[in-house]
């Protein structure tokens, strides 16, 4: 408890200088506090908006390629647009979504996206099947149904698959939000601290330097009259509990004991 | 109008002559002259009776 109520200047310097080192450690310890803030943010943009969006991109790639592929097929009856559908349409579609439905929690509103799509695809692709099996004997009732009711299924997924796009993009929007209040607030902390802590430092060094250095030129004084015996009339005008208070009250006697030699002397010499 | 306080000095210069009424100076910064001037005040007299007491073991009396 010593340290906190003495009044010497070695006390004083620690604790100004402490101060200022507590002062910088909490603005540090803020500073990682809000990068870990705005880490977290890139890192729900690096590890899930982003890879939702890209395996949402792919699918919708692969589901637009395999309505093409109906379509080819329909128009040509060559039977590769059959196995494009089924090697490079469906066999991505599916393990995309699959990939896309691991990113969220599972009761979130993104993977409740990604479940629609696979649940309207899969619906539209058992339809899309039997149309095309469909055709081989009856060319225009797989057209109608490709026109029609298959085409509703079609149109019904690409809008779950709007929906989920739209989720997601107000995820990424929102995370880029609050990256950039983050950010700001981030940045006038930290600011705000450092400038407190400036404040402080240079007004601790300030009042500081005064009260050493007022004190110490008088007692300078004091030893340069004293060097030259100039005693007469000479008197110690410094105060204090300090370092320099003591050397002070310890001058004062000698200034005392050079007085007394010097009226002695004088009085023997008279 | 200190003359205790001044009679000290006497005393000390009885003990010690010069070196013991510098030595009182020391012990208590004032010189006799100041002395002559400050209050016979219970501290003062208390702060030149403990300087007495170590100027008399200093110089054996």
């Amino acid at each position: 408890m010593h340290f906190f109520t003495s009044h010497s200047i070695r006390a004083r310097l620690y604790r100004g200088i402490g101060g200022i080192l507590v002062l910088l450690a909490a603005s540090s310890a803020l500073g990682i506090a809000l990068l870990h803030g705005l880490s977290s943010n890139e890192s729900t943009l690096a590890n899930k908006a982003q890879p939702y969006l890209a395996d949402l991109s792919t699918m919708a790639v692969a589901a637009k390629g395999a309505a093409n592929d109906e379509r080819g097929y329909l128009m040509t009856a060559d039977p590769t647009f059959l196995d494009e559908i089924k090697t490079k349409r469906d066999a991505v579609v599916y393990p995309t979504l699959a990939d896309a439905a691991k990113i969220y929690p599972a009761s979130s509103a993104e993977t409740k996206a990604i479940k629609d799509i696979v649940s309207g695809y899969t619906t539209w692709a058992k339809a899309r099947n039997a149309e095309l099996k469909l055709y081989a004997s009856n060319h225009k009732g797989a057209i109608d149904l490709a026109l029609g009711a298959n085409r509703d299924l079609r149109k019904a997924y690409e809008a779950s698959i709007d929906s989920a796009t739209a989720i997601a993009d107000a995820d990424v929007k929102s995370s880029d939000s609050s990256f950039i209040s983050t950010s700001k607030t981030a940045t006038w902390v930290l600011v705000g601290f450092l400038a407190f802590a400036m404040v402080v430092g240079i007004g601790f060094a300030v009042r500081l330097a005064r009260s050493v250095s007022a004190r110490l030129s008088k007692l300078t004084a004091v030893a340069d009259k004293l060097s030259v015996g100039d005693v007469d009339g000479l008197e110690v005008d410094v105060a204090g509990e300090d370092e320099l208070g003591k050397l002070a009250d310890s001058m004062r006697g000698v200034v005392a004991a050079f007085q007394e030699m010097y009226a002695s002397v004088s009085k023997k010499a008279a | 109008m200190a003359a205790k306080l001044a009679s000290y000095f006497d005393q000390a210069s009885s003990i010690g002559d010069f070196q013991a009424k510098m030595k009182l100076a020391l012990l208590t910064k004032m010189n006799s002259a100041q002395a002559a001037s400050a209050d016979d005040s219970p501290e003062n007299i208390a702060l030149f009776e403990t300087a007495m007491k170590s100027i008399r073991d200093e110089f054996g009396t």
